[in-house]
């Protein structure tokens, strides 16, 4: 096992692989930060490139580009509440109002070491797991990841202790959004208007960009000024700062990324809503949890972790079995079928050199991208203090052509207009749109698997606790719900036994 | 792969897409003159899918074989489950410089499901299909009690037997539909899965007694043992032991296929559907295709050049035989 | 201003917007009928989360009035919105927000209509002259950049065809 380890390493340090790996890195960096790009566009323009390579420099190349991502991302997202991929949307909740307040730098720094430990974590909590790949994969099946979905839905909503009826609208709205299109269930297109676009659903990252870019876009250009209003701190915190913060919050660094790995393992769920359990999850646990969305710190290094350590996981389905876990994920099948190498049981038992070399370059990759987030920190931080009257107009085009290239659908420009209106009502009237989002991502999973799990059990809803996992995951969702209640009610009571102040919830 | 010859470099370089954005040129080529810019070759999956990899490994092979030096760009458009990409196929200029990958008989569910407001199938002009078409096979779990056929058919005696499969829009559906009626199977299909390799694994999992797949598809779960087939739809099984369409003397069974056709907008004229079949045909043949096929293990036989009027009309006749049962 | 229940009518909007939405989508969604399966696969999640999504809202609805019912649901479900002072200390008029939200939409339909790499330059000088009203100079070179930018990224690195608008095929 170790010397399969090594070759994979070593078969990184030849110099062809070497160089695409920092391009792809670059590359990956460069797309990500860009709204409506990504990996996977990124990885779909590589393809043809890579048709003459050697395996090992087209997976390096993929490597590279796949751990570079996140990192691009998290830089529109903290400066400018623009998230360059969905994942990274949940780091704009506490990195856009650092970066309000003058300290982007610190939060990119922090977001650079969040990523960077998060994605050696991740690959660590892989390495581990690849083994026994094949029994994981087959645990998780249409009941368990029901019970998964609705667990997200539970945690996302229960976490905003103080608005919780407009977290649950939030919440409901996004899964009325998330029912639009055709559904292969019950073979019928629903809210469409026979209309194409919407067969395929609310596009998830033209909606996004919607919902955070534009929104916050609205916003400046209402509010004038410029994104940061404390020029003296952008200018002197730095790299630094940022990176010791994430060693005061190993506990957050260490929970993000193992709540990626696991999330990151269930095909199709993946990493938006692995990042944003993550920040609520850390919220939850926090003693300061009000102190979330206004710029506290955890609140950006929860997710980064989360992200990179979704990274290595979302490869177990995918090599697994060939099972892709995301869009990404898919372009990186056909990377492999192009060079030969079938995704499918095989892959892990012909091509393991070839994979452990995969998941250095993920690695790697990741790591580098951070030190050259960190070596940028201070250049990037002086967006913020560019006009709004300048600033605005750039970003909302290049948002809104992102958004179009995201699959060339001229509708999405639309999509992305009223959900920028939206989100900016959302913001006004303060309704949550983290919850929105992941309600978005995790409907069409849920009834897509519930109706499955019946067909599966002959309707019989036995079947959520006959397997062992889903039983587990039962008993999780239900104390999840439960805990928060019976604290509400006993926190009242001792309020009200205590010194009769006014009982304003938990 | 073979070592990077200059020949492919070129393709390479061409197909890598760092030149600028050509300005649209005149639109009537002269006959001798085409192609005389790049062509668009749309897939109506998204990238890593289904018919991706095969656009994309005999798009440089065809390039060698055009009479001029252009490059073939391969367009993923998978919006509305494929519909849009066939759709902008339908609708685009019959120029000869777009054309696209088209999944048969998924296309025929398609337009039945977005009406004939979006593309007419038989309207098109039909190339070539890139090899040979790929039968079924059915598929179970390895501790399975089913064995053949007649197992299958016990069992559909006390209850509907469960197949895994993608959904209504997918082709698995449509083979599983009609292979139960010709076996005269009871069948209940617990669609929604992903992909193949997601229902594969399901059926291993326990989700379903079985699921129908390709050969191809096939290939590595059975080398590794994951899976076992319960019979092939093939006229001559091509694995030791399986019972194939003959001998269980249903013959019928192997008209159910997957085909991957190339296709143009209608009224392309036949100067250039010559020159693409062309170059389709000896794509095809092409030395670096075949023994990535062969890498891969898809099943690599080379048609009658311009197949494609034939083929579509075969499998029309059979999509309309079985319509009602498909849509049931 | 005429106040409703004690709070004037802007305060109602959003909880007014969902509860319009959420009518016609419970409409919708108990027309459809399922092609495979249950009859009843089609509506059942749409029409259960929608039936909960109008309790929500009606709830969302009076806890926005100043009655005392309204005050108590807000204490006890949603006791953050107390507080219900100006977003994020910005107090702003709603004619201006408004007029912000219809410059996005403005520039979603400009896209649409004539096509991206025109809609680009137009909104982005016309915002920055006019709207900001920045000098000539900078609103043109950073125009010019801008669509520079966008034209060699998006179309010439990802060879991406634009959009050409409505009067153009594509």
């Amino acid at each position: 096992m170790l010397d399969i380890w090594l070759s994979g390493f070593l078969g990184l340090l030849e110099p062809t692989a070497l160089t695409f790996l920092v391009i792809g890195m670059f590359v990956g960096l460069a797309f990500g930060a860009i709204p409506g790009l990504g990996g996977t566009t990124a990885l779909a323009l590589l393809i043809p490139i890579t048709y003459g390579l050697e395996p090992f420099a087209a997976l390096a190349l993929a490597g590279g580009v796949m751990g570079a991502v996140p990192m691009g991302g998290s830089i529109t997202a903290i400066l400018l509440n623009t998230p360059g991929t969905a994942p990274n949307a949940a780091a704009c909740l506490d990195g856009y109002p650092l970066a309000q307040q003058g300290k982007g730098g610190l939060a990119i720094g922090a977001s650079a070491s969040a990523n960077a430990l998060g994605g050696i974590i991740g690959t660590i909590s892989v390495l581990l797991v690849i083994p026994i790949a094949r029994e994981v994969v087959l645990i998780f099946g249409p009941p368990e990841f029901f019970l998964l979905a609705v667990l997200g839905l539970v945690v996302v909503s229960t976490t905003s202790r103080g608005q919780m009826l407009r977290s649950l609208l939030a919440g409901a709205f996004g899964l009325m959004l998330a029912f639009v299109g055709y559904s292969n269930v019950s073979g019928v297109e629903r809210f469409t208007f026979g209309n194409t676009y919407l067969w395929d659903g609310i596009h998830l990252v033209p909606a996004l960009i919607g919902l955070f870019a534009i929104a916050e876009m609205i916003h400046l250009s209402v509010k004038g000024g410029s994104v940061s209003h404390d020029s003296k701190n952008v200018k002197v915190i730095g790299m630094r700062q940022g990176m010791m913060e994430t060693f005061n919050h190993m506990g957050t660094v260490v929970r993000g990324s193992l709540i990626g790995t696991i999330v990151g393992a269930v095909p199709g769920v993946g990493g938006t809503v692995a990042s944003f359990m993550s920040y609520s999850m850390t919220m939850q646990a926090s003693k300061n949890p009000d102190s979330f969305g206004k710029g506290n710190i955890q609140g950006v290094i929860a997710p980064e972790a989360a992200i990179n350590a979704k990274d290595g996981s979302m490869l177990i389905p995918t090599l697994a079995f060939g099972i892709p876990g995301s869009a990404e994920m898919a372009v990186f099948l056909g990377l492999l079928v192009l060079h030969g190498m079938q995704p499918g049981p095989l892959m892990l038992i012909d091509h393991q050199v070839e994979i452990y070399g995969l998941i250095w370059a993920l690695t790697a990759s990741c790591v580098m991208a951070a030190f050259v987030g960190l070596l940028l920190v201070r250049p990037l931080a002086m967006v913020t203090l560019l006009d709004v009257k300048i600033l605005v107009p750039i970003v909302v085009s290049v948002a809104m052509v992102g958004s179009y290239a995201v699959d060339l659908a001229i509708e999405n420009v639309i999509l992305t207009a009223i959900m920028g209106g939206i989100g900016y009502m959302m913001i006004r009237y303060d309704y949550s749109r983290l919850v929105l989002v992941v309600a978005l991502v995790l409907g069409p999973t849920a009834e897509r698997n519930y109706f499955q799990s019946m067909l599966i059990s002959d309707g019989s809803w036995s079947i959520f606790f006959e397997r062992i996992p889903s039983l587990i995951l039962f008993v999780i969702t239900i104390s999840l719900i439960v805990y928060p209640i019976m604290g509400a009610l006993l926190g009242r009571r001792k309020k009200q036994e205590g010194s009769g102040a006014s009982g304003a919830g938990s | 792969m073979t070592k990077l010859t200059r020949r492919k470099f070129a393709a390479l370089a061409g197909a890598a897409g760092f030149t600028l954005v050509a300005p649209a040129c005149s639109r009537n080529d002269t006959e001798a003159g085409y192609p005389q810019r790049d062509i668009t070759f749309i897939i109506p999956n998204g990238p890593g899918g289904n018919f991706d990899s095969f656009v994309r490994v005999i798009s440089p092979a065809m390039q060698k074989y055009l009479p001029n030096e252009v490059n073939i760009i391969p367009l993923n458009v998978p919006a509305g489950g494929g519909g849009k990409g066939l759709a902008d196929l339908y609708r685009s200029r019959p120029d000869g410089y777009t054309i696209g990958a088209v999944n048969v008989p998924g296309a025929f569910t398609l337009q039945e499901q977005m009406g004939t407001n979006s593309f007419v199938l038989s309207e098109m002009t039909w190339l070539s299909t890139i090899a040979g078409g790929e039968t079924y096979a059915i598929v179970v779990a390895p501790d399975s009690n089913i064995q053949n056929v007649d197992d299958l058919r016990a069992l559909s005696q006390q209850r509907p037997i469960k197949f895994a499969s993608t959904g209504p829009e997918g082709t698995s559906y449509a083979a599983i539909k009609v292979a139960s009626e010709i076996l005269g199977l009871d069948t209940q299909i617990i669609s929604g899965y992903r992909g193949s390799s997601d229902y594969i694994v399901a059926t291993i999992r326990g989700d379903s007694d079985c699921a129908v797949a390709t050969l191809s598809t096939l290939r590595s779960f059975l080398e590794a043992g994951t899976v076992r087939l319960a019979a092939s739809f093939e006229p001559e099984s091509s694995i030791p032991g399986v019972p194939d369409a003959t001998s269980i003397g249903l013959p019928e069974l192997s008209q159910i296929r997957v085909e991957r056709m190339v296709a143009a907008p209608p009224g392309l004229p036949d100067d250039i559907k010559q020159v693409l079949n062309a170059a389709i045909d000896q794509a095809v043949r092409d030395p670096d295709v075949v023994s990535w096929a062969e890498e891969v293990g898809h099943k690599w036989i080379p048609q009658a050049r311009g197949n494609g009027d034939t083929v579509m009309q075969a499998q029309a006749a059979f999509f309309e035989k079985w319509k009602s049962v498909i849509l049931s | 201003m005429n106040k409703y229940f004690g709070s004037p009518l802007i305060e109602y909007l959003p909880a007014l917007g969902f509860l319009v939405f959420t009518i016609i989508y419970l409409g919708l969604a108990n027309s459809y009928v399922a092609v495979i399966g249950g009859e009843d696969d089609a509506r059942a999640f749409p029409s259960g989360v929608a039936w909960v999504m109008l309790i929500l809202t009606l709830l969302d609805l009076v806890s926005r009035s100043k009655t005392s019912t309204g005050k108590m649901l807000l204490r006890v479900l949603n006791p953050a919105g107390q507080d219900q002072g100006p977003v994020r200390g910005v107090k702003v008029p709603p004619g201006k927000q408004i007029i912000a939200i219809l410059w996005i939409f403005g520039f979603a339909a400009l896209m649409f209509v004539i096509g991206i790499l025109f809609a680009v330059p137009i909104y982005a000088f016309v915002s920055m002259r006019f709207r900001s009203k920045l000098p000539f100079v900078l609103a043109a070179s950073v125009t010019a950049l801008l669509t520079l930018a966008i034209w060699l990224l998006f179309g010439a690195a990802l060879r991406i065809n634009f959009y050409q608008g409505i009067f153009f095929e594509f």
